[in-house]
């Protein structure tokens, strides 16, 4: 009979990962200072200065951004981080659920004490970060449009975290129905509760390519006692992410390693999760650089934007621009697809000795699948539909 | 103008690139144009552990404390992310 125990912590370098990354973590938390920023967010006071570096503006680089004032850009740059922060509120309330189904996975093993502590310390920064975004954005909107149009109301981690594709209840009802299934059987499954953090490991490195670029504003801003508030979010945010990028690593490449290796089931579903996130990371946005949003999706946003006060266009004129926006070739559509390409082309490194993956899911053919010419085929077709449906407003 | 230093990645197929002194290397490599894969870009992975020949100062105190992790046989090991770029350098990666 078998008797030996065997603890995480018979593997030293894997459990020294662990010890440093949630050492560290807890001594640099930021969670304070995130909250104090938010609390001192005025729009007024920094309304009339960019929050991120310039390439960072919604739609930046496409004919609307070519024609606009030096003002109409400013406002671009602030709805950029508006819209971003909007949909990484999305993925930090999935990810507070997905900590604790795996968190239960995982401590049924001996000694992973550890790593539920630090899936504790991130999911109380993941609330502080919603926090910060949503006071930030709701502020902004009102002020500039007395809507809402990036910001939604909170939703819970079952809904979409990105602007899918032309989606039904159907397709809807069967993802959410996915995710709760793969909740509760990665709470009993500690081969899956990893995996998970192989998904949750892909995503935060994509987010990675873009918040270092947006923090990376604040840290080398000439007066970073008085530089804008959301800069300094971007900063704070981007070091607490850094941890939680490592504890996904440490979980995906290495305490799996420590598990015994995965059932035909087990693997049928971890590489399901993973083709799951290939298809949401599938299109890239000529509106915003970073997040593979769906831009049919965001028609009616950018409409209201340009019908707005702020751009104050016809009805005629808010859709030609958004014609030459998204369904031709522009500086900023080529830039998306080169950030598109960089997030495909990472993932495949970080996941390439997963030796349980699928090799669609190791090449990254689905998402690889994309290009320039597809967008413009895309685009072209859904912006007829949406002229015919959107006729006077 | 300072000189430039030169990053090459001897028995790959990368293109050397050329950067001004105290660059970040995390600002201007990426998986396209080089071996190196970043993650957190500060220091706390190791997804960007490589071995670094030439002539730059040792690393931090907490760059080290992860070192000693990561590869503790190889005096050469660095993390690409934290380098202080001062000279011209070879980068290698290091196969986990
Ligand atoms: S990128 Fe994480 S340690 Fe350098």
């Amino acid at each position: 009979m078998e008797t030996t125990i065997h603890k995480l912590s018979d593997n030293p370098t894997t459990y020294r990962k662990l010890q440093i990354n949630h050492t560290r973590n807890k001594q640099q938390d930021h969670t304070a200072l995130m909250d104090e920023a938010a609390a001192n967010f005025r729009y007024k006071d920094c309304q009339d200065e960019y929050w991120n570096p310039e390439e960072f503006s919604l739609l930046y680089g496409t004919p609307l951004w070519e024609q606009s004032t030096p003002h109409q850009r400013i406002i671009l740059n602030h709805l950029y981080w508006v819209a971003y922060y909007s949909q990484i509120v999305s993925a930090e309330i999935a990810t507070i659920y997905f900590n604790q189904t795996s968190a239960a996975g995982l401590y049924a093993q001996e000694d992973f004490r550890l790593i539920c502590d630090t899936l504790d310390l991130e999911s109380s920064q993941e609330r502080a970060h919603i926090n910060a975004f949503r006071t930030i954005a709701k502020q902004v909107e009102q002020a500039l449009f007395g809507e809402l149009i990036f910001t939604y109301p909170m939703r819970g981690p079952f809904t979409e975290t990105m602007v899918y594709a032309d989606t039904n209840a159907l397709k809807t009802w069967w993802k959410k129905i996915q995710l709760q299934y793969f909740g509760l059987i990665s709470a009993n499954n500690t081969f899956l509760a990893c995996q998970y953090f192989t998904v949750r490991g892909v995503r935060t490195l994509n987010g990675k390519l873009v918040q270092h670029k947006l923090s990376n504003y604040y840290q080398k801003h000439p007066h970073q006692y008085t530089a804008p508030i959301p800069a300094k979010i971007s900063y704070y945010h981007f070091l607490d992410e850094s941890f939680h990028f490592n504890s996904s690593t440490i979980l995906s490449h290495d305490v799996i390693a420590c598990l015994k290796p995965p059932t035909k089931f087990e693997r049928l579903v971890a590489n399901l999760g993973l083709l799951g996130c290939q298809r949401d990371h599938f299109h890239f946005s000529a509106a915003i650089n970073g997040i593979f949003w769906y831009d049919p999706a965001l028609y009616t946003k950018i409409y209201r934007v340009l019908r707005s006060p702020i751009f104050d266009m016809s009805e005629r004129d808010a859709k030609e621009m958004m014609r030459r926006c998204f369904t031709q070739e522009s500086e900023g559509l080529h830039r998306s697809y080169l950030t598109h390409q960089e997030a495909m082309q990472s993932y495949k490194v970080y996941v390439e000795k997963l030796n349980y993956l699928w090799r669609r899911n190791l090449e990254m053919s689905l998402m690889g699948s994309n290009s320039i010419s597809r967008y413009l085929a895309t685009q072209q077709s859904a912006f007829r539909r949406f002229e015919q449906h959107h006729g006077e407003d | 103008m300072s000189e430039l230093c030169i990053i090459s990645f001897p028995k790959t197929d990368y293109s050397p690139i050329a950067l001004q002194p105290h660059q970040n290397l995390s600002e201007h490599l990426t998986i396209q144009n080089s071996p190196v894969l970043f993650g957190c870009r500060t220091g706390i992975c190791g997804t960007c552990l490589v071995e670094v020949i030439g002539d730059i100062a040792p690393p931090q105190a907490d760059e080290q404390e992860m070192l000693d992790t990561l590869a503790p046989h190889n005096p050469n090991a660095r993390l690409a992310c934290q380098v202080e770029l001062t000279a011209n350098v070879e980068i290698h990666k290091i196969e986990q």
